[in-house]
């Protein structure tokens, strides 16, 4: 009886790696295709690479979901300078609650390192 | 008129009797009611989950104090004369759960919530609506690999588990415990082992207060300092869209539906607050993550609390099940460890083991313990992303392997 037991544990433990290793597949699969399908946008005419950065000075600066992409780096930069090495998030506010209640929400959802 | 004046008091009559009739349930309240004060310190000192213990430990206080008579309409014939207001869990069928529902006010919670693995459900919602499954699926081999490997607990204290005595359900069901998901533990129990669901339950979200007090130890007992403290490197913007995780959950739910019918119920939970949130559904964002996730730990930890009356856990079998909790605990920290030895070794060195200890899948605890314990020993040293990654990974391939144990001994009839 203990002997089965042992067994059916071992085939579990394989099965268990088996559809594991199944599941990253398809997960690798599917990020590819996207991949894929994402860098034939980017090479197609017409189809706009969204520049990360531009330099403070260029007259036209890009975007990133309407921010100015020097604005960011400045934020960053600044957080970066007074509490270095902490984890920095920028995001939109949600116009229907208060900043309390965002940052209340974000802080009991968060991953935070120093509890 | 001769009155008792101890029967005034009721919940002190009923210890004062118990020490009479039944000593060891008295000595057990008193024990219980201390205990349930110590969960609530700890948990307020952050050495315990909070959210989970603080309303367990004055449900456990507040039920063992509470003991009164009461008459056989609420109680089994082998649960004697005394009882609670809370609830009866003993108590399942027939005239006497439609009376005792319309008595004790957390029966209804509990019958139409727990038996069922509803709240499981409820909080495997929320708990998708707040995973980030791009860690996954930036390194889906590496997740996936510590999050086998830490399910090492699982695999052993299953036959360790029938070695010692218990049914095989039981034994499955306990085992569970090693993958650190309090509602697959739930979901399993429910499906295996109903007759010791209330003792299986209350050990295995114990898991949340070892894994966070005592993994730390564990992990300077096997990892040296300067091990623990390989940085890992800095990787390029995530390039993975909200749309690509969007499909990931359909197919991967699906998938996992497909393959194990008995713990779809769970896989829908997690994948439909994963698509949520991916979605972009604020409203019902804000739903999963704030309302459904913290009203269902709650009650929760409540429920789990009350159901610590000493009457109902004073049972040899839970001693058994709280070894047995805690050596699968153990046991998967050390697969997940050794799986993160294998990718150091594998990666020249260069990988940091503590993100293995991470594929134990208490989200996102064991992640912040890794990345706390690489912290001190070096301060630069940042793990968390790959660390939510095979944290992620654990409670896919918890959900896997106990829908697998679930098929393989087969559910309770």
């Amino acid at each position: 009886m203990l002997h089965q037991v042992i067994m059916k544990s071992l085939y579990a433990y394989l099965l268990l790696a088996i559809i594991s290793f199944f599941v990253a597949v398809v997960i690798k699969i599917i990020v590819s295709m996207f991949d894929r399908a994402a860098e034939k946008n980017e090479s197609s005419p017409g189809g706009g690479v969204q520049a990360a950065f531009t330099p403070a000075s260029s007259p036209v600066s890009a975007n990133i979901r309407g921010i100015p992409a020097h604005h960011l780096v400045a934020i960053i930069s600044a957080a970066q300078m007074v509490a270095g090495g902490r984890i920095v998030r920028i995001d939109e506010a949600d116009e229907n609650r208060s900043w309390t209640t965002i940052g209340r929400s974000q802080h009991l959802a968060s991953h935070d390192i120093r509890r | 008129m001769d009155i008792n004046m101890l029967d005034l008091f009721q919940g002190i009559s009923t210890l004062v009797s118990s020490f009479h009739t039944q000593p060891e349930i008295a000595w057990a309240r008193i024990f219980l009611m201390g205990l349930g004060c110590v969960l609530i310190y700890l948990g307020h000192k952050g050495v315990l989950e909070p959210l989970l213990m603080v309303p367990m430990g004055l449900g456990m206080s507040a039920v063992n104090a509470g003991v009164m008579f009461v008459p056989p309409s609420m109680n089994l014939p082998q649960q004697g004369d005394k009882g609670t207001l809370f609830l009866n869990p003993l108590i399942s069928e027939g005239e006497k759960l439609t009376y005792i529902l319309q008595v004790d006010f957390l029966q209804p919670i509990y019958i139409f919530t727990f038996s069922n693995g509803l709240i499981a459900c409820l909080v495997f919602m929320g708990i998708g609506s707040l995973l980030d499954v791009g860690y996954v699926m930036r390194r889906p081999f590496e997740s996936m690999f510590l999050a086998v490997c830490a399910e090492l607990g699982t695999i052993v204290v299953y036959p360790l588990g029938v070695a010692i005595g218990l049914p095989e359900g039981a034994a499955a069901a306990t085992s569970t415990i090693g993958g650190a998901d309090g509602p697959m533990v739930l979901f399993s129990s429910l499906m295996l082992a109903p007759d010791i669901f209330v003792p299986i339950t209350v050990v295995a979200y114990l898991y949340l207060g070892l894994t966070y007090g005592g993994y730390p130890y564990l992990i300077k007992l096997l990892v040296p300092k300067s091990i623990r403290g390989i940085p890992m490197p800095i990787e390029p913007p995530s390039r993975i869209s909200p749309g690509q995780k969007m499909v990931f959950a359909i197919i991967t739910c699906v998938l996992l539906c497909l393959l194990f019918p008995v713990a779809a119920p769970l896989f829908l939970s997690v994948f439909l607050g994963v698509l949520v949130r991916e979605a972009g559904l604020k409203d019902f964002h804000t739903l999963f993550s704030n309302t459904v996730l913290y009203g269902a730990t709650f009650f929760l930890g409540l429920v789990l609390g009350i159901l610590c009356e000493a009457a109902t856990i004073m049972n040899p079998v839970v001693f058994r099940l709280l070894v047995l909790g805690v050596t699968a605990l153990t046991i998967s920290a050390i697969g997940g460890i050794i799986g993160g030895y294998i990718l150091y070794f594998y990666y020249g060195k260069k990988y940091n083991p503590l993100i293995g200890l991470a594929g134990v899948s208490c989200v996102p605890t064991c992640a912040k313990v890794a990345q706390k314990s690489a912290n001190e020993a070096n301060p630069e040293c940042m793990i968390l992303p790959q660390s939510l990654g095979s944290n992620v990974s654990g409670v896919i391939t918890t959900a896997i392997l106990a829908a697998i144990l679930i098929a393989m001994v087969g559910p309770v009839k």
